[in-house]
Formats: C-alpha cells, sequence, structure tokens
C-alpha cells in the first residue's frame, strides 16, 4: 500500500473552554492564573489514514472533532498528544478569501492572498491569467473589491485558492460559492482534480455530497473514529445512529409513558431511476423516483409523507405532500412504502438536497419525524450556462414576422 | 515534498518564514498604504509628522525652559523623534497584530509571525526616508558630521533587531494578557522622558542638577542606542564604546530571546486569540 497522504495516529486535541478569562495582569496576579477554564478534549485518540488519491468525507455530529481534524491536517493545530504525518502539498480551503482588503483591486487581492498560501511572486504571475480566467471577473479585476457583489468574491477567492496546486484538499462547507453555474464550475473542477489523482478531506453536513463526491466516509464521534468505509455504508450507519439517539431523547424527555418507539419512522428512502436501479444523479429533464419505506408503529390518524428538495446552498426549491395532493395512506401499522415520482427533473445541473419528512394530518405543522437535507442527488446535464433556480420545458421556434404582426392586430 | 513538514523546529520555522516572503512584502506594502489611506498629505505625513513634532519640542525646551543649552537643538530632537517614532510606533502596532487577526491566524497556516515583522518593516521604510532627508538637511545647514556616519546604518540595524525582538514577543504576549497594549502605552511614554531621546547625557547640555542622574540613566538599554544616534547624528562623533557594544549585545539578545518566547507560544496562539 501506498504510504498515506495524511495520516493520524492517536490523535487527542484539547481545548480550553475559558468560564472565566482574566486578561488583565492584576486579576492574573489576583487568581495565579489565566482564567477559569475547562479542558475540553475535541480529539480523544483519533487514528485516520487518508491514502492518496482519495476523497474521504467527515461525517459526524457538531462538536465531533470533524472541523478539529480539518485544522490539525492543515497544521493551523497542533496535537497534544500523537503524532500526525503529511505528504505532499496540503491547502486548505477553510476560509477562502483570507486577508482580502476592499481597498484593494481584485488583482492586488490576488497577490496577497497567494502568497498568504504560500505562493511565490513568481508562481503567482505565471498563474495570473488562469486565476482571473477561472474567476470570470476580468472586467472588474482592477476594480476596488469593496465594488464587489458576495458571488463575484467567493469566486475570486476560490480562483486563486485552487490554483495553489495542492496535492491534497481540504474542503469545509464551501459548496455555496457563487451562483449555481460557478458552484457546477467548482464541482467540475473537483471532481478533474479527483481525477488527476488529487486527495480531498472534505467535512459537509450534506450527507447527499459524501454519498456523490467521496469514495470514502469516514464516521468521527465524541472525537475518535466510529467507521470508515464505503460512502453509502457508513452514512448509512451514521443516519440509523442518529434516529437512534433521537429516539432515545425524545424518550427520555417525555414524562408520559413511553411509547415502544416513535409511531412511525422512516426506514429507508431509495432513489431510483426508470429502471429500478438505485442512483445518485439523474440527467436534466429526466424521471427520479423516490422510494420512502416507513414503519407505523402506533396508530397515527392521516399520516402525510412530505418531500422537499433544495438546491445545495439551501435555497428551497420545491416542496410537496401526500395531503395536498391527496393520496391517503393506509393506517394500519406495519411496514408500508410510498414512491414519489418527479416525472422530469427540470433543474440546473448541480448537487441538491432532500428532506423527508412524515406529519399527523392534525397537526401538520409538527413532524413526527423528520430527515433534515440528508439525501441528495446531482442533476448532471450536457447544456452549458443555463442560469437561475429551475429549467422552464422550452423550445425556440423561428417564425415568419408576419404572423406575428397579425396576432398583435388581433 | 514528501517529508512530513509536521513539528518544525527553529530551523524549519525560519525556512518557512523564507519561502513566505512575498507575504511579508505584500503585508509591509499594506501596511504602509492604510497608514495614510484615506487622508488627503497621504505618505506625506511621514515626514510632516516628525517635522511638526520636533518644531514643538524644540520651541518647548529651548526657548520656554532654557533647559538645554546646545547649538542647532533642533537637529538633536529630529534625529531623537526620529528613532523614538520608529521604535514606539513598531511596538504599538505589532502588540496587536494577532489579536486583531484572529480570523486569519485561526483559519489560514501561514508563518504567523509575518504579521509582526512586516508592521515593522512598514516602520522602518517610515523611519528611513526622513532620516535619509535629515542626513541632507544636516550637511546643508552646516552642522559638521563626522566618518561615523558610517555607523549610522549598523546603529539602525541594531534598533532594528530589538524592535524586531520586541514585537514578536509582545504580539505573542498579548494573546494572553489583553492588557499588554494599555501597559506598553503607559511605559513608552513613561520611557520617552527617562531615556535621552530629546537630551544628550552630557553634563554641558543639561545642568548640573540634572547631570547627578547620568549614571542611572546609563544602565537603561534604550539609552545606549539614542546615545549613538545621537554621537553621529548631533555630535559628529565615535559613538561611546559603553553605549555601543552593550548596543549591539542587547539587540542581538532581543531577537534571539523574542523570537524563543514566540515560539514557545506559538503553538497554542491559534485557538486562544
Amino acid at each position: 500500500m501506498a504510504a498515506a497522504a495524511i495520516e493520524l495516529h492517536d490523535v487527542y486535541k484539547r481545548y480550553r473552554i475559558y468560564r472565566q478569562r482574566y486578561q488583565s495582569v492584576k486579576e492574573i496576579l489576583v487568581h495565579r492564573r489565566l482564567g477559569e477554564w475547562q479542558d475540553h478534549w475535541a480529539l480523544r485518540g483519533l487514528d485516520l489514514q487518508v491514502r492518496p488519491g482519495t476523497t474521504v468525507g467527515l461525517v459526524g455530529p457538531n462538536g465531533a472533532g470533524k472541523s478539529t481534524t480539518l485544522k490539525l491536517m492543515a497544521r493551523i493545530l497542533a496535537p497534544d498528544r500523537g503524532w500526525l504525518k503529511s505528504s505532499g502539498r496540503v491547502s486548505g480551503l477553510l476560509e477562502l478569501g483570507a486577508g482580502f482588503q476592499l481597498e484593494y483591486s481584485g488583482r492586488e487581492n490576488i497577490f496577497l492572498n497567494a502568497s498568504l498560501l504560500g505562493l511565490t511572486r513568481k508562481h503567482i504571475l505565471s498563474r495570473l491569467d488562469e486565476i482571473i480566467a477561472f474567476s470570470e471577473l476580468e472586467p472588474f479585476i482592477d476594480d476596488p473589491l469593496r465594488t464587489y457583489s458576495s458571488g463575484m468574491y467567493m469566486r475570486l477567492a476560490f480562483a486563486i485558492a485552487i490554483n495553489v496546486d495542492p496535492e491534497v484538499l481540504l474542503v469545509d462547507e464551501i459548496f455555496a460559492v457563487g451562483d449555481q453555474s460557478f458552484q457546477q464550475k467548482c464541482l467540475n473542477w473537483l471532481g478533474g482534480f479527483q481525477h488527476q489523482g488529487g486527495t480531498i478531506v472534505m467535512v459537509t453536513h450534506n450527507l447527499g455530497t459524501v454519498q456523490e463526491m467521496c469514495t470514502e466516509a469516514a464516521w468521527i464521534e465524541h472525537g475518535r473514529l466510529l467507521d470508515l468505509g464505503p460512502p453509502q455504508q457508513v452514512v448509512n450507519n451514521y443516519v440509523d445512529r442518529v434516529r437512534e439517539t433521537d429516539l432515545q431523547r425524545r424518550e427520555k424527555e417525555s414524562n408520559e409513558p413511553i411509547p415502544p418507539s416513535t409511531p412511525i419512522e422512516i426506514e429507508r428512502v431509495r432513489l431510483v431511476d426508470a429502471l429500478g436501479e438505485p442512483v445518485g444523479s439523474v440527467a436534466a429533464g429526466e424521471k427520479l423516483v423516490i422510494d420512502i419505506t416507513y414503519r407505523i408503529n402506533t396508530h397515527v390518524r392521516s399520516p402525510r409523507v412530505g418531500v422537499s428538495v433544495f438546491r445545495n446552498d439551501g435555497v428551497y426549491l420545491y416542496g410537496i405532500n401526500t395531503g395536498i395532493d391527496r393520496v391517503s395512506i393506509p393506517e394500519a401499522k406495519g411496514e408500508g412504502c410510498i414512491r414519489l415520482t418527479y416525472r422530469s427533473v427540470n433543474l440546473l445541473a448541480g448537487l441538491y438536497r432532500l428532506s423527508i419528512g412524515i406529519f399527523d394530518g392534525q397537526q401538520e405543522e409538527r413532524p413526527i419525524v423528520f430527515h433534515d437535507k440528508i439525501y441528495g442527488f446531482r442533476v448532471t446535464s450536457d447544456v452549458q450556462g443555463e442560469q437561475g433556480l429551475v429549467r422552464l420545458d422550452h423550445k425556440w421556434e423561428l417564425r415568419p414576422a408576419s404572423d406575428s404582426r397579425r396576432a398583435a392586430a388581433n | 515534498m514528501g517529508t512530513p513538514r509536521l513539528n518544525l523546529g527553529v530551523r524549519g520555522r525560519l525556512g518557512e518564514l523564507r519561502a513566505y516572503r512575498e507575504l511579508v512584502w505584500n503585508l509591509t506594502l499594506r501596511d504602509l498604504r492604510l497608514k495614510y489611506k484615506g487622508s488627503s498629505l497621504g505618505v506625506a505625513w511621514s515626514l510632516l509628522n516628525p517635522l511638526l513634532t520636533m518644531a514643538i519640542y524644540t520651541a518647548v525646551f529651548s526657548l520656554f525652559l532654557r533647559a538645554v543649552k546646545l547649538p542647532h537643538y533642533w537637529a538633536l530632537v529630529l534625529g531623537g523623534i526620529l528613532a523614538w517614532t520608529f521604535l514606539a510606533n513598531s511596538l504599538t502596532q505589532a502588540t496587536v497584530s494577532f489579536v486583531r487577526n484572529p480570523s486569519l491566524i485561526s483559519k489560514v497556516y501561514f508563518p504567523i509571525e509575518s504579521l509582526p515583522i512586516s508592521m515593522v518593516l512598514a516602520n522602518l521604510v517610515n523611519f528611513l526616508i526622513p532620516l535619509f532627508l535629515l542626513v541632507i538637511v544636516l550637511f546643508v545647514a552646516g552642522i559638521h558630521l563626522g566618518a561615523s556616519l558610517v555607523l549610522l546604518p549598523v546603529i539602525v540595524l541594531a534598533q532594528l533587531c530589538l524592535t524586531m525582538g520586541l514585537a514578536m514577543a509582545l504580539a505573542s504576549l498579548t494573546v494572553y494578557f489583553r492588557d499588554v497594549e494599555h501597559f506598553l502605552t503607559l511605559g513608552l511614554q513613561l520611557a520617552f522622558y527617562l531615556t535621552p531621546v530629546l537630551y544628550p547625557l552630557d553634563p554641558r547640555a543639561i545642568g548640573a542638577g540634572a547631570a547627578k542622574f547620568i549614571p542611572y540613566a546609563e544602565l537603561n538599554p534604550l539609552a545606549w542606542y539614542f546615545q549613538s544616534y545621537h554621537a553621529v547624528l548631533y555630535y559628529g562623533t565615535w559613538p561611546d564604546i559603553r553605549f555601543f557594544g552593550p548596543m549591539l549585545a542587547s539587540s542581538v539578545i532581543a531577537l534571539v530571546g523574542g523570537y524563543a518566547i514566540f515560539l514557545r507560544l506559538r503553538d497554542r496562539l491559534p485557538e486562544e486569540v
């Protein structure tokens, strides 16, 4: 086996959580310490090997140590115990546009930001045209940065960051870069980077992205590695666990006699194509089928199943539920499956997320079970340069000019 | 590539700083440009500032107090003010260079010492230009400067080392003790008068009453630097070896010591800032 691109061995990382921080000399002399703090071990013996050429997604609940792991890999933080080793140029996309000066022009910011990322002047000069071209900001590159929109700002930042020529890229939730078409461009770039043997470690709460882009997923919880393997499998295990702990928490919170479990559970969600094969992506305009398998444990009156589609940056695109469409779901206990078919997915190329919930027909605002944006799919398209939120089904026709004049006269 | 780049030693840290020299340069330019941004006189302020300050001190000391009995007193004041401004501005700005950039330090990996270093370098530029003009003015005004002027770059270099060392130590310590910043402001004010910036440690110049404190004033390390400046920029004599030697030694000690303090605190700075 080739040497790991990044290897963490038994890594411990401690933070001081200050309840009170003594920052004046007087206070420090009085209390004889820097503050009242508690040690918080963000990582407790994390072992992780990232092999070259793989894309590893770190999943886990908030505070599990995912971002700390990335910061250690980026060498921003140093471990308290254990060691980590990296080979190759590790570059972090943790903070895009670091050190940007609003008064500087786009071009001047390229030099400042790129040198912050460790590039030499020669390297920057040789890449300048490429950076500007990728950012699509040619006409504005000599305008001050304060005149840029936030989308332009991020485009410039991303264009610089990827021209560092990294061998290992660390990514922390940055897929909301610019507009949809630029997002697609970034994803394409990442795809090309993967293809050329680049290594990626990413943290994202979008499990759909993990399943789509990663070759491996690492489940980190309480500062330890719980599971490492194929994304599909790790994500499923993780989602199972989240559901379980959710259940346990709800049981603990409720003072009433504890029901065996929630009235309804979502057991499985599968995206399948026209032939019934599981898929992760769909071509724009094609059919997408979602099979939702659920289990009714106790009697619920007229349950409703709802599915919402979000763009990867969180923009809400479409939501529908069985109540609106007057589809009634049998109330009988036991397992059931409902299939939702989008006849044509008229969306632009990119990543999308799905939220799936089951509601009590009587109190619709309170879901009985809700899986918030943990499923996802990718839309592919041959068409370049589409803009906006959705693809409106369309066609163009050339018509004789006289026709429209007559129509207007009528 | 291919080698582990973690747990850098001193040599590794220095090598990395060298690799990031483009960054140090860009940050220095930024500090220079942002300082006078928006003011109508722009960079001219870096000349005007010491000139006006000098005018005030010359007037106060030589006209009203009649405390300093020196010919061309303004020349001594100007040299002292320029060197002091370099020291004081560098330290006040570098001290907060970590705590004012928390998102940079905690989100991006780079040799963070570039921040205080570039602050000092920007102030060095703001010092060298008026210093160069001062030397010309002194010649034009017919004030006799001797061959000892060749030592001026050495004194500037020594002060640069001292300032760099202090800047890196203060910037790191401020992350833990936020009121270093305020102590520094007060300390600099006090030191300004205790140090022979506006007067030389010369019994002929400051009168018998004050002269009896000279042996104590000579213990102040900053006095060694300013006595050397006054020697080459005002008296036109060779600096007294009793000051010049300790000055060189202290500058090296400050640089090495300050860098050592920085290295000692370096690893936890991104999470404490």
